[in-house]
């Protein structure tokens, strides 16, 4: 009686065992993101887990009020991320075509996030196609910029259509519109998507709809190409048959720069 | 006898109270002073000066105020009551703090604190350079907060407070520049460097903002709570991810200010909110632009 009484303790021994093994299996694979945070830096693994989920964890232990995430169900992540700062863990979290703004704590607590709240944006195509058509097609300048660049480094007149020392009537016909475009800037994955979806509408709008292109006699020229930033406009020497050149007395076309009041 | 001898003693402890709350309130001058070669011991006057702003505030009278005599490091402070903290032109009066708020706020409902000519650096660790909890009126006048892990200024009282920053610079505070949660704040002449975002106003509150500029955050100015409005003229918002940025109801109206070269979009709105033209705007040089939601036409 006592033997089989100490067996079917055993029994009951391995089959909590096996229970409480099970339960751990289970826990792991319903739960694949863990998050923890400490001094402004947070630790974080993901194993192909939704990212409105890892938000919603993010959101649980660092004390956050997060919002917009919803449209981040259907982005799966995987991340393995050891003490980084937060910023560089969310724009992991969110990828390409969202954006965040976080809102410091007022009271931080230990241990929690350094946001207080966390609002999740689209930045692709959802806001471009609320946004009015900027000029007839063109893209914005400083979609073409790439910033990782010192300015001074680029200051070749091959890299912005002629336009400066040394330049000629010649190569003002291909000159671009914004002094900024001879600036080389790194540019990031969303705003060279931006740049091609809106070369794109351009070229999709019925032909009337265009703006006619751009005469090759007369182009248009801010008025701030013609000053050189680099050294005093007294050391620039006179161009020869430049138009549009100060010391000739012709003025540039009649487009103002400010034309984008609203 | 015993019955005799603690009638005195009471009668001594008596006098010693009377004289201890005479002296305390001779203590407390309308104006005190710190130096850098101060010492808390003394009584903050100007031959005897104070060596920080915590030792002197318990020195001087409600509605007084405390001047630093020389350039110095005069640490963090809690505000009870009216004062004005002035750093005086010209030199480093300067609060170092780590791990913890540089100046809180914590004054009557009428109290107004002024605070001046200061330098607040939390040097990579500290919470908030100031936080307004309570209080009436803050005043900020040439204050310029560096480094912080929350934000430059947090001001969240209950009531209607109002806040006035004028002239200051808020450089690499992570969290923000100014986030206004609750009150009035009126900001004119700001620079807003790097910050995690410039101006915020972040619950039924509203900031009206003038002549300043926000450059190198998330956001540089904007509203991201029903009731929240933010006012901005004549202003620069550049080289954020987000010119303005409003959210979940609040309105943002801008006149004659600039939003350009930002890097993700010039106006961000969620689709609830609202960003409301009053002229003379230049929205230009933004990956996207966005969109003002409607124009009022100056009158």
């Amino acid at each position: 009686m006592k033997h089989r009484s100490a067996e079917a303790s055993r029994y009951i021994a391995a089959a909590a065992w096996i229970i409480g093994t099970l339960a751990t299996v289970a826990s792991a694979q319903t739960v694949p993101v863990t998050v923890t945070f400490h001094a402004g830096r947070v630790t974080l693994t993901a194993t192909d887990a939704p990212a409105a989920d890892v938000l919603q964890e993010w959101a649980r232990i660092g004390k956050v009020e997060v919002s917009g995430a919803e449209p981040l169900s259907m982005r799966r992540v995987t991340l393995n991320l050891a003490d980084v700062e937060e910023q560089k863990a969310l724009e992991q979290i969110v990828g390409a075509g969202y954006g965040f703004l976080g809102i410091g704590k007022s009271d931080p607590l230990p241990d929690t996030s350094h946001f207080g709240r966390l609002i999740i944006v689209s930045t692709g195509s959802a806001s471009t196609a609320a946004s009015p058509p900027t000029t007839a097609g063109r893209p914005d300048p400083e979609t073409t910029y790439e910033y990782s660049r010192p300015r001074n480094a680029t200051m070749d007149p091959a890299n912005y259509g002629g336009v400066g020392i040394g330049a000629t009537t010649a190569n003002l016909g291909e000159m671009r519109t914004d002094p900024e475009r001879a600036f080389d800037y790194s540019v990031p994955s969303r705003v060279r998507e931006a740049v091609e979806r809106q070369r794109q509408e351009a070229a999709a709008r019925p032909a009337a709809a265009k703006a006619p292109p751009p005469s090759t006699n007369v182009p248009y020229v801010d008025p701030e190409l013609r000053f050189n930033y680099y050294r005093p406009l007294k050391s620039i020497p006179p161009r020869q048959n430049d138009k549009n050149d100060p010391a000739t007395g012709t003025e540039p076309p009649a487009k103002k720069s400010g034309s984008n009041r609203q | 006898m015993v019955h005799g001898s603690s009638r005195v003693l009471r009668g001594a402890l008596s006098v010693c109270f009377l004289v201890g709350a005479v002296s305390t309130a001779r203590a407390q001058a309308t104006r005190t002073w710190v130096s850098g070669v101060g010492d808390d011991a003394n009584p903050c006057s100007r031959t005897a000066p104070c060596k920080t702003f915590a030792g002197a505030i318990s020195k001087t009278a409600p509605g007084g105020e405390i001047d630093a005599l020389d350039p110095g490091g005069f640490g963090a402070v809690t505000i009870t009551k009216a004062i004005t903290i002035d750093g005086g032109g010209g030199q480093v009066a300067s609060i170092l703090v780590s791990g913890t708020n540089g100046i809180i706020i914590n004054a009557g409902a009428n109290d107004s604190v002024i605070l001046r000519n200061i330098r607040i650096n939390g040097i990579g660790t500290g919470i908030n350079g100031i936080r307004f909890l309570a209080g009436g009126e803050l005043h900020v006048e040439n204050v310029t907060i560096d480094r912080f892990t929350n934000n430059a200024i947090d001001f969240l009282p209950g009531g209607g407070a109002e806040g006035y920053i004028t002239n200051c610079t808020f450089r690499d505070n992570a969290g923000g520049g100014l986030v206004v949660n609750s009150g009035r704040v009126m900001v004119s002449g700001l620079r807003a460097e790097a910050n995690g975002n410039g101006v915020i106003v972040n619950g039924t509150a509203i900031a009206t903002v003038r002549d300043s500029f926000a450059s190198g955050g998330g956001a540089g100015f904007g509203a991201i709570t029903a009731g929240g409005v933010i006012n901005l003229e004549n202003s620069v918002t550049t080289h954020n991810q987000f010119g303005i940025f409003v959210a979940l109801g609040s309105l943002a109206r801008v006149s004659n200010s600039m939003i350009v070269s930002n890097t993700t979009e010039g106006l961000h709105n969620d689709g609830s909110a609202f960003i409301v033209s009053l002229q003379g705007n230049s929205l230009v040089g933004n990956p996207t632009n966005g969109a003002f939601t409607s124009t009022t036409v100056k009158q």
